[in-house]
């Protein structure tokens, strides 16, 4: 079947005064509808640029190369006009930080009336839209959401702040979700209710989800599959099963032993060496192999080729490690 | 917005304006002995007395001033030594003169530098925006005597185009008006250039694309009515510096404003005028920022629930 969301080669770089600084390597992603796709790596690693550039929401500056398809049909991402037909209405985005996510200076419900206008074909009348608005907010768990029409997003707290920009992402009825960390800045329990509701949308609209995130409890919780990148590249990606089960990538395998375990007996967690490098700093070749355990000669001189394990399984590593049938970090 | 926070804010204005009074009648009446500066050093010592009773200098200090502020309550506001009649009205017949200079370069300042600095912002690190900046910049480090005097030389004495002093025709408005204007529409040009980037830069305009808004419709529906939250605290300086700058302007030009009185009342020691002066003054710029935290608690909504605690 045809992938709703596609990458072929994205090359990202943003023009600088000195040289342009890549940032987005030749990614090549594919979203299928109603899957959860999950986006992982460190700081840096051209997540949140990869799903702008979807958006179509990069800064001036960006110099975009390669090919970004939406149900086949090439996407013009830095035509503004085109792109903002298709934003909210096909494609949306949610972002880190809920409370500076909506205009402080507005009511909720005028941030949702603006939304819910903005995508329907005709006028809609004032009761008309107030009833839409109550019925997104309910849809995304809001509690008395007629109440919360009239409340200004710093009477709300982040969890609900968060509910209120989906909902409002979901005036358009999309088809695609990008959701850029939508838990980093929220507590723990409230983290839990928002990919619970993602998870929701995705069962319930058959919509589908980017999720970008550092935490690779919620990827193997919510996600069908995963992508791993560093450096702006794809170094590894498959089903989520497969890929945590059997990592093939150093660097994978070091994201899933960095992480505490609940189970294990050892307190000290392993981190990755060294630092994630500059993009002034990328070399020939693979730039993981500076912090690689077992880098070797040849990891320097050129870019690993993608390889296949099994079904749909993509790794690129000189010398990836070997399969494993059991837990294979520990 | 509430009325507890309407009430809160008035109070303090009322409260402003006393301590302004206050330190108004305290530090004229320390500087020195009116009726030496009126009658001279050399007058008699029988005919300072009776000036002194006269205009009650003789009373001890805190009668004066209860007498003073009962007097202001009253609407009476002294009697000019100099011009030999009721202060205010001799305050009153300059006003219009100055509000007419400061409405017109208001106008212009607002409408020049406003407009100005959202366009360099929209349009960052291009050449109109770099071009706005360094105008600017040359716009308010001319200290306004010199932009004047150079205005004067170039317009009146070379090129004998406008009238350096004086006023009546709209002629006599032009030099003045472009001498307050270009400080003050640099420094709102600057400002609003930076709050507009500041906005432009929150996540909450990335929300607003992201829902599918254009960007000119996010800029307008998004920004610039979050933009104009610091430009309103702008306002209430800019009030302050129009008039300070409207003294010198004044003076400058021969203008016949109460910027002008207000120097030549203080040369000639002519207390009630410099009170009136300085108390009118200061009771406009306690009225605009009344008006403005007024208008901040209606434009920003965190401020009235923040300030009374709803």
């Amino acid at each position: 079947m045809q992938p709703l969301l596609e990458t072929l080669d994205l090359h990202v770089s943003f023009a600088t005064d000195q040289s342009p600084v890549p940032v987005v390597r030749g990614i090549d992603l594919k979203v299928g509808r109603g899957e959860i796709i999950g986006l992982v790596g460190e700081s840096g690693s051209g997540k949140s640029v990869t799903c702008m550039a979807a958006m179509g929401l990069l800064d001036d500056n960006a110099r975009l190369r390669g090919e970004i398809r939406w149900n086949g049909r090439k996407l013009h991402c830095q035509d503004d006009d085109a792109m903002s037909v298709l934003r909210g209405n096909e494609l949306a985005m949610i972002f880190q930080d809920p409370m500076s996510a909506l205009n402080p200076v507005q009511t909720i419900g005028k941030q949702l009336y603006e939304a819910i206008r903005l995508h329907s074909a005709k006028r809609i009348g004032r009761s008309e839209l107030k009833q839409r608005a109550t019925g997104l907010l309910s849809d995304v768990g809001v509690p008395a959401p007629e109440q919360r029409l009239k409340a200004y997003p710093h009477q709300l707290s982040g969890g609900l702040n968060q509910r209120v920009v989906i909902a409002m992402m979901l005036a358009g009825n999309p088809r695609l979700l990008i959701a850029d960390e939508p838990t980093t800045a929220l507590d723990v329990t409230v983290q839990a209710q928002i990919i619970d509701l993602l998870r929701s949308l995705r069962d319930q609209r058959g919509m589908s989800i980017i999720l970008v995130t550092h935490d690779l409890g919620v990827v193997a919780e919510t996600c069908d599959r995963v992508l791993v990148m560093y450096c702006g590249r794809v170094v590894e990606s498959g089903p989520v099963a497969a890929v945590f089960q059997s990592p093939r990538h150093p660097y994978t395998r070091g994201l899933l032993a960095s992480l505490p375990r609940i189970d294990s007996s050892d307190d000290a967690l392993t981190p990755i060496p060294g630092v994630v490098p500059q993009p002034h700093e990328f070399g020939e070749g693979c730039t993981f192999a500076p912090r690689c355990p077992v880098a070797s000669e040849c990891c320097y001189s050129g870019s690993p080729a993608q390889q296949c394990s099994e079904s749909d399984h993509l790794f690129s590593c000189f010398s990836p490690l070997p399969v494993q049938k059991t837990r294979a970090h520990r | 917005m509430n009325m507890l926070y309407v009430l809160q804010k008035l109070a303090r204005a009322l409260l402003t304006v006393l301590l302004i009074v206050t330190t108004v009648f305290v530090v004229l009446r320390l500087s020195g002995d009116p009726a030496i500066y009126v009658l001279g050093l050399d007058a008699d010592p029988r005919a300072l007395d009776v000036f002194r009773q006269q205009w009650g200098l003789d009373l001890p200090i805190w009668q004066q001033y209860l007498q003073f502020l009962g007097n202001c309550l009253q609407g009476d506001f002294g009697y000019s030594y100099f011009e030999e009649r009721d202060a205010m009205t001799a305050v009153l017949e300059r006003l219009p003169k100055t509000l007419l200079l400061m409405g017109i370069t208001g106008m212009c300042t607002l409408l020049i530098g406003v407009p100005a600095g959202i366009y360099a912002a929209l349009h960052r690190n291009s050449w109109v925006d770099r071009l706005t900046m360094l105008v600017s910049v040359a716009g308010f480090s001319l200290p306004n005597f010199v932009l004047g005097i150079f205005l004067i030389l170039l317009f009146s004495v070379t090129w004998q185009l406008l009238p350096s002093s004086g006023s009546g025709t709209w002629q006599h408005l032009v030099m003045p008006t472009l001498t307050m204007t270009v400080a003050e529409a640099a420094v709102f040009a600057r400002f609003t250039r930076s709050a507009m980037l500041e906005v432009l830069n929150q996540p909450y305009m990335r929300t607003a694309r992201a829902k599918g808004l254009r960007w000119h419709q996010a800029v307008r529906r998004h920004a610039l009515p979050n933009a104009a939250i610091p430009l309103i605290t702008v306002v209430g300086f800019f009030v302050g510096t129009l008039v300070a700058g409207g003294v010198v302007t004044e003076s400058l030009f021969a203008w016949p404003g109460i910027g002008r009185l207000l120097v030549s009342s203080v040369a000639n020691r002519d207390l009630a005028v410099v009170q009136i002066i300085v108390m009118l003054i200061a009771c406009s710029m306690v009225f605009t920022n009344l008006v403005i935290d007024l208008l901040y608690g209606w434009l920003d909504p965190r401020v009235a629930s923040l300030r009374t605690g709803d």
